[in-house]
């Protein structure tokens, strides 16, 4: 074989791991290694032991992104809410920097919550406040092993169905359980002072095979009377993380 | 080849590559009116929209610009229709990756990042960095287009007829430019801020096969040397590092962004004396390269050099009102975005559309009585303008606003075509495409300039501000009223480092000369 002839295997090689390496990224392809059928019984299973490993969680790391129709955090409705990101430590400890859009522009503030008290970063200067509870956003409770949404997906799940096993992009390589169901709103409206529910929504949980833990949860708002559905996407990942968090220093 | 070109012919071809000029100009400030709607959209924050978001409007200045210094030389060497239609298609391609950055871009952006790193980057911030990118890929086609059109009516019309064609394509660079805001705006009201860039994609096609057609067979005069890649290079950094050290791009810290913002970034010093070597080196490139990209010699003609300061110091205290105008009414005054984008296009006409208006009799007073007090007059009507507008409240009426834009703009308008004039008059004949270029280019850089340092001393005055007005224990109401006083005293000071750069911008037109015979410098 000439030297002409390995340059173009090699050439061809590259060119063909290419293709395959921008497959990869564009595609948007479930990931499903064989066919799995999970019944209702062991789904139930599954998100029971799923629920069990948030609750004895120490920590994680969050990201919460809401799309579609707008979800306020203030009486006024002039704050809504757009993203979150932080890291929660059981039982009640949270310290985040949450986005949010006022009228013209969009802003992000930092907040910790030590249970029912919160502080939160002025929007103007970036000093420390305690929060005032009707601003309410409290991430702390949302992620309370007992009362929080391991406490909905534990006791208002309905129809949980398998629906497939896929990988999320955000974790190549991952495959996840995937889980359809509706929820009943009551409790997460109750929780996230009226941001979540209070109607009958839909949930879908991809949950890890082996070690049952919850990368991500959506939850579909059906809008009122036609308008716009609200979706919220919440994903967890660095399980049992615990970073120290104090109240800070108005 | 020239004289045997169909005089109709030459005509449809110089209509339809101003087509895209004038596009490519519009896009040059079309952003100013849509920005918030922007930002809000891909739910980009306040702290983060201020310093990295400018390069929205930033980038593509500097790209524009910088394309505009080297590309006419690359068409004397490769040829003008090749150039062109590569710039044509080049913006095209902008236009479309701008339109959909937040789309697959963002996402494949962040599955290859996902691949290959761990971590999870925020999407709305590649969403924007997307549009950046796709914005300088524009803009290296816009800006391209500009020097590559005017030589190639230079190919096209005879000597005698060549003057009137490049004033049509200047007047057409200009008014993409001075009405783009307002056409911004009518689109961000009526439909979403991205058709701006769709809509330029059906235009850029036809102007691309009609210009291929017309152009076969027309004669494409091959310059001599070498493209001078190592200058280009040199001045594209130069001008990047500038921008950079200016504070585009400055990092802000902490939660809101506004605390600890209380110097400039600490690669700003560093940047600054990067940028000043590397102009010294292409300054150097460009006195011992055979066939450099800009002929210096032309700085040593008379008027050459305080034209282009003065065009410098224009150019900066220029797109001060242009950045601010929207700025002020989309913060302070607008209940919506989108009522927002609607007054601001409409408000800055009144400064733009008297800019234009009054260009060609400030040309004919130029005549009559040189370059120097058409200038000064000018930048004088913008000083007093700049400080009557140092007064502007949320409060403040559009009725009161209108006239005192319409005097900047008259002011501004006024100084245009002496100094223009001023520049090409003092520019050998053989040098005279690039004389007219480096007009732009220095005010161009002027607005690049002011755009970006004055991004860092507003952030930095709001920062400061705050701290002093706002009280620990304020509520979210109170919040909201201290946070409209800081945007008025920032918005006018900025009006007043405008008024300032106007003065700035006398001291240069003093040393004009009166009048330049035609032909003086004729070499």
């Amino acid at each position: 074989m000439t030297s002409e002839s390995i340059n173009r295997i090699r050439n061809l090689l590259s060119a063909i791991s290419l293709v395959i390496l921008a497959c990869g990224i564009f595609s948007g392809e479930d990931f499903s290694p064989e066919e799995l059928v999970i019944d209702s019984v062991e789904a139930n299973e599954i998100v029971t032991n799923s629920v069990e490993r948030m609750q004895d969680i120490l920590g994680f790391h969050f990201v919460i992104d809401r799309s579609g129709a707008p979800e306020f955090i203030d009486p006024e409705e002039t704050i809504s809410f757009t993203r979150a990101e932080g890291n929660f430590v059981a039982p009640n400890m949270v310290t985040a920097t949450i986005r949010v859009i006022l009228p013209g522009f969009v802003t992000e503030v930092d907040v910790v919550s030590i249970g029912d008290t919160q502080w939160q970063t002025n929007y103007l200067t970036g000093e420390w406040q305690e929060l005032a509870p009707e601003y309410s956003f409290n991430p702390s409770i949302l992620f309370h092993p007992e009362t929080g949404i391991q406490s909905a997906l534990a006791n208002d799940l309905l129809d949980l169905e398998f629906v497939d096993i896929e990988e999320i992009d955000e974790l190549p390589g991952l495959p996840l359980y995937l889980f359809k169901a509706a929820i009943i709103g009551t409790r997460t409206y109750t929780m996230t002072y009226g941001m979540i529910g209070p109607d009958k929504m839909t949930v879908q949980l991809w949950i890890a095979p082996d070690s049952f833990e919850l990368y991500r949860l959506t939850i579909v708002e059906p809008g009122i009377e036609g308008a716009e559905d609200t979706n919220w996407q919440l994903d967890f990942w660095d399980f049992d993380q615990v970073i120290e968090i104090v109240p800070p220093i108005p | 080849m020239q004289a045997r070109t169909p005089s109709s012919r030459a005509i449809i071809i110089l209509i339809l590559i101003s087509i895209p000029i004038f596009i490519g100009a519009l896009d040059l400030t079309v952003v100013s009116a849509v920005l918030p709607h922007v930002l809000v959209d891909f739910e980009i924050p306040l702290q983060t929209s201020l310093d990295d978001a400018a390069w929205i409007v930033t980038g593509y200045l500097l790209a524009y610009t910088v394309s505009m210094t080297f590309m006419g030389r690359l068409s004397d060497l490769y040829g003008r229709q090749k150039v062109f239609l590569a710039a044509l298609g080049i913006f095209a391609l902008g236009s479309y990756l701008v339109a959909v950055a937040d789309t697959w871009p963002t996402r494949m952006v962040l599955r290859t990042y996902y691949m290959l790193a761990s971590g999870r980057p925020d999407p709305s911030l590649i969403s924007l960095w997307n549009l950046i990118a796709a914005r300088v890929i524009q803009a290296i086609g816009a800006g391209a287009m500009v020097p590559v059109g005017m030589a190639l009516v230079g190919d096209l019309y005879p000597p005698g007829r060549r003057a009137r064609a490049l004033g049509f394509i200047a007047a057409v660079d200009t008014a993409g430019w001075v009405v783009g805001h307002l056409y911004g705006g009518i689109v961000a009201r009526f439909w979403d801020w991205r058709m701006i860039f769709w809509f330029n994609l059906p235009v850029c096609l036809l102007a691309f096969l009609l210009i291929w057609f017309l152009l076969r067979g027309v004669g494409q005069p091959r310059g001599e040397g070498r493209m001078d890649w190592l200058g280009a290079l040199l001045i594209t950094t130069s001008l990047s590092a500038l921008i950079l050290g200016l504070g585009t791009g400055a990092e802000l810290s902490g939660s809101t962004g506004f605390e600890d913002q209380t110097a400039l970034p600490p690669y700003a010093f560093p940047a600054m004396i990067v940028a000043i070597l590397l102009l010294g080196l292409f300054i150097w490139r460009q006195l011992s390269a055979k066939h450099p990209l800009i002929p210096l010699t032309l700085f040593r003609t008379p008027n050459f050099s305080p034209a282009s300061l003065a065009n410098f110091f224009v150019g900066f205290s220029l797109f001060i009102a242009i950045a601010n105008v929207p700025l002020f009414i989309n913060l302070l005054i607008a209940d919506t975005i989108e009522q927002g984008a609607w007054d601001s296009g409409w408000m800055l006409s009144a400064l733009t559309v008297p800019m234009a208006l009054i260009a060609v009799p400030g040309g004919w007073l130029t005549e009559k009585i040189g370059y120097r007090w058409p200038s000064a007059i000018g930048l004088l009507a913008a000083i007093v303008a700049f400080s009557l507008m140092m007064g502007w409240k949320s409060t403040t009426l559009y009725g009161t606003m209108i006239p005192q834009l319409v005097l900047a703009g008259l002011g501004f308008g006024l100084t245009l075509a002496p100094i223009a004039s001023a520049v090409v008059d003092a520019s050998p004949s053989e040098h005279r495409g690039t004389g007219s270029a480096l007009v732009i280019i220095f005010r161009l850089i002027g607005m690049t300039a002011g755009v970006s340092s004055i991004t860092t001393y507003a952030l930095q005055r709001a920062d400061k501000l705050s701290n002093q007005m706002l009280s620990s224990s304020a509520d979210l109401s109170e919040t909201i009223r201290v946070g409209v006083q800081v945007l008025e005293k920032v918005i006018s000071e900025t009006f007043l480092v405008a008024a300032v750069a106007s003065a700035l911008a006398v001291i240069p037109i003093l040393f004009i000369r009166t009048k330049i015979k035609q032909g003086e410098n004729n070499e």
